[in-house]
């Protein structure tokens, strides 16, 4: 009987484990998640480069500074008619960070900030978008320095046009010490906030593949 | 009557603020630069900024005060050599007093590095990120800081020499917390 109940809750466990693990397998394996189960009206995009940018600001000694990442991917499955279909996700190379400071961007490389020797990319994953107010809220994850947190991106959608790629633009707010990027003294938030703005201002046209692990670098210049 | 041998109480506060700011300014601008990268350091920059920029709206009203409030006249007996060097220092004292919290507020907003004021507010941008320019006036900056400590020095002894050695009223017409009016 003992033998069982420990069986059960053992397959059960297992089971967990199992969906968990493939919740989690994009996220993990840094393979964009497939279409497959949504809806056959989303369509499915890629990012077009040429006008997309990923940028954020943070505050450093009191004052704001505007940053950016030259090199990310997008993937995105979305219908304006049915949002909660839609998937969008992303990755980000951390190391093409640019603050508009080469000395400030090689510190955001090491171990204490993003540490890109051991996590090089952020990885954004949402599966389950909402509408929100006169646009949209895609609830998803963000994994960043080895740490997931929930996310939510809130957009805007303008659909693709004869000759133009639909856009996407949204933004969302970070806590940096929640993914433990500013070890030891860093986590002090005098002089370096926590909050981070990100901003996405992304153009995508519709994928051909159905999965690009490449990375494609955004052409937007520094606002800096 | 308007004393005309001594600076006036407002002319002496001027003075005496810049040069209580300096004596925090100056050893800290060599402390922070040989400091770790860390918030101590970047916690000290901000301040090193906030300083800077406070010396120049003070050295901005002080010069509006100097213009209309001519300084009174050097004692009869100094040679006319010493006259111009001593106006030549205060003349370039005030230009760099002006010109070091500009040289460094553009080499960090070049560098995008966006000064706020004692955290109360961030000076807007005058000019767009520029890593060479940023690098040029950081070494402007840090020329001017020579200059300035070797002024500043000499600025001190020569009142000292005056006051010490000369025995004269030089100091005398700076000095803070006291009523002294100058002899005719």
């Amino acid at each position: 009987m003992l033998v069982l109940q420990a069986l059960t809750v053992g397959v059960a466990l297992a089971a967990t484990l199992m969906l968990v693990a493939a919740e989690a397998a994009p996220v993990v394996g840094g393979k964009a998640p497939t279409t497959a189960g949504a809806s056959a009206r989303a369509t499915d995009y890629e990012l077009e480069p040429a006008g997309s940018s990923l940028r954020f600001t943070a505050v450093q000694q009191g004052a704001t500074f505007e940053s950016r990442f030259e090199t990310f991917t997008a993937r995105v499955s979305f219908d304006p008619a049915k949002p909660e279909t839609g998937r969008i996700s992303a990755r980000i190379d951390l190391a093409s960070v640019d603050t508009g400071n080469p000395e400030r961007d090689e510190t955001l490389k090491t171990a204490d900030w993003f540490h890109v020797t051991q996590w090089p990319q952020a990885v954004f994953t949402a599966r389950r978008i909402l509408r929100a107010g006169p646009g949209y809220a895609a609830r998803g994850t963000l994994t960043l320095r080895g740490v997931s947190r929930p996310v939510t991106l809130r957009f805007r959608w303008s659909p693709a046009a004869p000759g133009q790629p639909a856009r996407l633009v949204g933004s969302a707010t970070l806590d940096r010490l929640a993914f433990g990027v500013g070890q030891g003294d860093w986590q002090d938030t005098t002089y370096v906030g926590s909050a981070v703005d990100v901003r996405v201002d992304i153009r995508l046209r519709a994928a051909h593949g159905t999965d690009k692990s490449l990375s494609i670098k955004g052409s937007a210049p520094n606002a800096g | 009557m308007s004393a005309t041998h001594a600076y006036g109480g407002l002319a002496r506060t001027f003075h005496w603020t810049i040069a209580g700011l300096l004596l925090v300014q100056i050893p800290l601008a060599f402390y922070m630069v040989d400091q770790p990268l860390g918030p101590d350091k970047l916690g000290n920059y901000a301040i090193h900024k906030s300083i800077g920029l406070l010396i120049f709206a003070v050295t901005a009203l002080r010069l509006a005060w100097r213009v209309t409030h001519p300084a009174p006249p050097l004692p009869a007996g100094v040679a006319k050599w010493q006259r111009f060097v001593a106006r030549a220092t205060q003349f370039l004292l005030y230009a760099l007093l002006f010109l070091m919290p500009m040289t460094g507020l553009l080499r960090s907003q070049t560098a995008n590095f966006q000064v706020s004021v004692f955290g109360l507010f961030t000076v807007p941008a005058l000019v767009g990120v520029n890593q060479s320019l940023s690098k040029a006036l950081a070494a402007a900056h840090e020329a001017q800081g020579t200059v300035l400590l070797v002024l500043v020095s000499a600025h001190a002894l020569a009142a000292l020499y005056h006051h010490f050695v000369r025995r004269d009223d030089v100091l005398r017409a700076m000095l803070p917390l006291t009523s002294y009016q100058g002899r005719p």
